[in-house]
């Protein structure tokens, strides 16, 4: 029985497992190792998953969506197409695709995986994601932190060191500290902003070009904005490596423009701001001093940016380690997570602890507090960055003479005031009638491996006593998970053999869109005789024919970058 | 159990050792195997990771230390708490390396919470930290720290005096007393509702005295010594002074009124109208009144600026 190990990323999921003692990434049907977050329809109303869906989101915005990540655990719709759904069952789909690629890679049917999340990610978002794996088919065994995974997966091959792991993607942001000794793969602390990632930054790009050439967003069709997106993208990744990139933009007229390096950078001083605050709370929670640390460690997609990088070495004095390809590292990482829970022989001497990045608490009211002024204060009772699996207590008093039973909201957050944290469930307890603070109850939280929380409640000299283990509010609950099942089932998927082909024709007709005069002409000649030939439905030819375009494809898009 | 039994060793300062022993247990005890052995076994390893037989020794580089000193030596000095202020932002603005941040945030919380009470709190300039540092919102380890909350309490108060003081004298005390739900908090448990009242809409000057005597009383000694500042010590003795005015500048004022009135008399005696005369005096009277306290006020703004 293989496990997955699954890297479920805002714009990018990758699909490994760990087999003979190493990490093997699994290609999917279109030769690479990443396959797009994105989920869209089909001209047939099939739903179509990564790379060829991601050509769409140019050509076809309104039938496909992207970064749907930022709403797991939530309860927005997405409408694609006909179809209205969740950001569960949008993810449910790329890892049904990344399941799809593993088992023809495998040769067998899979049907457990080992996930990663963003380490500040909250309960909700996390059983939403265990949610997503379920309604895949997908039996999800553990959650793993995604800055734990680059650790893991820098880590292993070291001996003792410390190092700090800066995880930034499409949507978020995460840091862990990690500290080696002894085999021991010790997560010191965690934190991040479950808000700050490569797209804002395109975001910036965008609304700076608007401002500049007077451009009203709200005005632009999605396909122009799509474009309009697309190129903001590219700018981002061409100034990392130049010192300045040139677009061109066709809104009702053509716009030509430039954007510098240094520009780049202005603009994005405030999301650069976003970045200290967290860093600042993983280095002091691990009590970590600067003799101790080793080594800066970047992972995510957008580390690739020059910024993020002279910025880290500001911040922390140490130029960062550039590893492995950093789209690739949380993954591998996952697979090591894989191997870890596996017991795997050839991992025998490595254990590796990690720390809730939350702190975990109940409202209380202060016994000074005025009814109407005063609001019910936040006190924790399992402190963030403590190490997991964890069961910690703490005494609370009854507050009225003669009251009949306690009652407290469970919270998860670091915010003063419990309303302004994130509410996890409820729960009351009935206590012996007494004077006011003659009644002690003792609250027991008890937070495992897989980040389940158990809440116990006791009354102090009494046998009275109440459990409840938490399963959140807003996230699907088991009866829903069924339902729908039942009617994504009855969904129709792009088959799978015919994917290739469809990308073809997909990525085809967005380059179609962008190219102009003689190119433009061509290439719908050369689309409309491949789809006669794959109508032919001869093998050898379609795989022929499908190689010439895939090459003609390739130079068209080169010419059009340049 | 002590922390060595459960590691299995003596007790050392020998780092290198505890963690040795910290990983042969751990790999017998897996976190995802004996949850509750797995508890008790890292928490004696982080017991035994911070013992110190003697008085613990400072490990931060020399570094972050002098750029402490020298950020505190250069705030410290300015003259005026604003300038204070405005130094230390300045100073934290260049400061991006995060461990010279760590440094000096435990440096300002230490002097804090150590301030003298005696001398005026420079509450500008930890209000600054506290922005700087997210101290209200700061970590829910340290809220247990009763001199932490206490620091808080203290910059706390020190904001809504001075927002007390920059309103309008009427307005003054209903601010102080039911702005902030914090300070409203406190109040209630001390200050009877019909002092708030007074003090708010009628009797202004019955109030401010009431109240200033509660304060003094009651919450000075209570709450911490931010009612020692000057703040507090600005309102008892603009108080004063008003009441100073209100009898002997009054009295001298009468006086002077009456020698005026005296001379109208004399002004009758030669025939012309009394209630000139009369009127003379009282003009008198209403102008002593006003250039006393435009005297006051000017008074009041030079001390004010003085002490700020
Ligand atoms: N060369 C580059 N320069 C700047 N940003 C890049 C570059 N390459 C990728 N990115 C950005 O990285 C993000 C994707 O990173 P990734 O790690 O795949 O994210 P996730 O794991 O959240 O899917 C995107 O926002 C993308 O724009």
């Amino acid at each position: 029985m293989v496990t997955l190990a699954i890297d479920l990323g805002t714009t990018n999921s990758l699909v490994s497992c760990w087999k003979d003692g190493e990490v093997h990434l699994i290609p999917t049907v279109f030769e690479s190792y990443l396959t797009p977050s994105v989920v869209g329809v089909d001209d047939k109303g099939a739903i179509i998953t990564g790379a060829p869906a991601k050509e769409r989101l140019r050509t076809h915005p309104d039938h496909t969506v992207a970064a749907f990540k930022r709403a797991m655990g939530s309860d927005k719709l997405f409408k694609i197409g006909s179809h209205i759904l969740r950001a569960e069952e949008l993810s449910s789909f790329v890892l049904k695709s990344l399941k799809a690629d593993a088992e023809a890679w495998l040769g067998t049917t899979v049907t457990q995986a080992i996930i990663s999340v963003p380490a500040y990610f909250n309960d909700l978002q996390r059983k939403a994601t265990v949610a997503a794996g379920r309604l895949a088919g997908l039996q999800v065994l553990r959650l793993v932190n995604e800055p734990t995974a680059a650790a893991l997966a820098h880590g292993l091959h070291e001996s003792e060191s410390t190092f700090v792991v800066l995880d930034i993607g499409g949507g978020t942001f995460d840091i862990s500290i990690m500290e080696l000794f002894e085999g021991i793969m010790q997560i010191r602390s965690s934190a991040g902003d479950n808000y700050l990632g490569g797209e804002d930054f395109v975001d910036l790009i965008i609304k700076s070009i608007a401002d500049k050439h007077a451009i009203q967003l709200e005005k632009l069709t999605g396909q122009q904005l799509a474009g309009f997106r697309e190129v903001a993208e590219n700018l981002m990744k061409t100034v990392s490596t130049q010192q300045s990139a040139s677009y061109q933009l066709v809104v009702n007229e053509t716009i030509d423009g430039v954007l510098t390096r240094q520009e780049f950078a202005t603009l994005s001083e405030p999301l650069l701001q976003r970045v200290r605050q967290p860093l600042e709370r993983a280095i002091r929670d691990a009590g970590l001093k600067k003799q101790d640390l080793n080594a800066v460690v970047l992972a995510g997609g957008a580390s690739r940016m020059p910024l993020i990088r002279s910025l880290a070495a500001q911040l922390i004095g140490l130029i960062p380690t550039s590893s492995q390809n950093p789209d690739e590292i949380i993954c591998r990482g996952v697979a090591i997570q894989v191997g870890l829970y596996e017991r795997d022989a050839s991992l025998e001497d490595k254990v590796m602890t990690d720390v809730a990045p939350y702190s975990l608490g109940i409202n209380v009211h202060n016994e000074h507090a005025d009814k109407k002024e005063y609001q019910p204060l936040f006190s924790p009772i399992i402190e963030r960055n403590s190490p997991v699996p964890v069961s910690r207590s703490d005494v609370y008093y009854s507050m009225h003479d003669n009251q009949k039973s306690i009652s407290f909201n469970i919270y998860q957050g670091e915010q003063r005031l419990a309303k302004d944290n994130i509410e996890l469930g409820t729960m009351s307890i009935a206590i012996p009638p007494k004077p006011a603070g003659e009644v002690k109850v003792e609250i027991r939280f008890t937070y495992d491996i897989n980040g389940l929380l158990e809440v116990d409640a006791k009354v102090w000299n009494t046998d009275i006593h109440e459990q409840l283990i938490v399963q959140g509010n807003s996230v699907m609950s088991n009866d829903e998970i069924q339902a729908r099942l039942a009617s994504l089932s009855s969904l129709k998927i792009h088959p799978r053999e015919q994917l290739e082909n469809t990308y073809i024709m997909m990525r085809g007709a967005r380059l179609y869109e962008e190219a102009l005069g003689d190119i433009r002409e061509e290439i719908g000649e050369k689309l409309s005789f491949f789809e006669a030939i794959l109508n032919r439905q001869h093998h050898e030819e379609i795989k022929e024919a499908a190689a010439a375009i895939k090459a003609f494809l390739d130079e068209v898009e080169a010419a059009l970058k340049v | 159990m002590n922390c060595w039994a459960v590691l299995g060793i003596d007790a050392t300062q020998d780092q290198a050792l505890i963690k040795k022993a910290y990983a042969a247990k751990l790999k017998i005890t897996r976190p995802d195997e004996d949850p509750f052995a797995y508890q008790e076994l890292r928490e004696a390893f982080e017991q035994a990771k911070h013992w110190h037989p003697h008085e613990q020794h400072d490990q931060s580089p020399i570094s972050a230390q002098k750029m402490t000193a020298s950020l505190l030596n250069e705030v410290f000095q300015q003259d005026t708490f604003s300038a204070q202020a405005t130094a230390f932002k300045a100073r934290m603005l260049q400061e991006q390396d995060i461990f010279i941040r760590l440094e000096i945030e435990d440096a300002m919380r230490y002097i804090g919470m150590a301030w003298p009470a005696e001398t005026p709190f420079p509450a500008l300039v930890f209000m600054a930290a506290a922005q700087e540092f997210d101290w209200y919102n700061h970590d829910p380890e340290k809220s247990r720290d009763q001199l932490f909350e206490d620091l808080l309490e203290r910059i706390w108060i020190e904001y809504e005096l001075k927002m007390a003081q920059s309103d309008s004298i009427h307005f003054r005390f209903y601010h102080l007393f039911s702005k902030s739900k914090r300070t409203a908090a406190l109040m209630h448990r001390r200050i009877p509702n019909w002092v708030l009242r007074t003090a708010g809409f009628f009797d202004l000057a019955r109030g401010v005295k009431a109240t200033l005597t509660h304060f003094d009383t009651v919450y000075a000694g209570q709450a911490c010594a931010a009612t020692e500042t000057r703040n507090c010590h600005w309102w008892r003795a603009y108080f004063n002074e008003t009441w100073h005015l209100h009898i002997w500048h009054h009295l001298g004022a009468l006086v002077v009124s009456l020698i005026v009135a005296f001379f109208s008399m004399a002004f009758i005696a030669r025939g012309l109208d009394a209630g000139v005369g009369f009127g003379y005096g009282g003009s008198f009277y209403c102008l002593y009144l006003i250039s006393a306290v435009v005297i006051q006020i000017l008074h009041r703004q030079f001390n004010k600026n003085k002490s700020c």
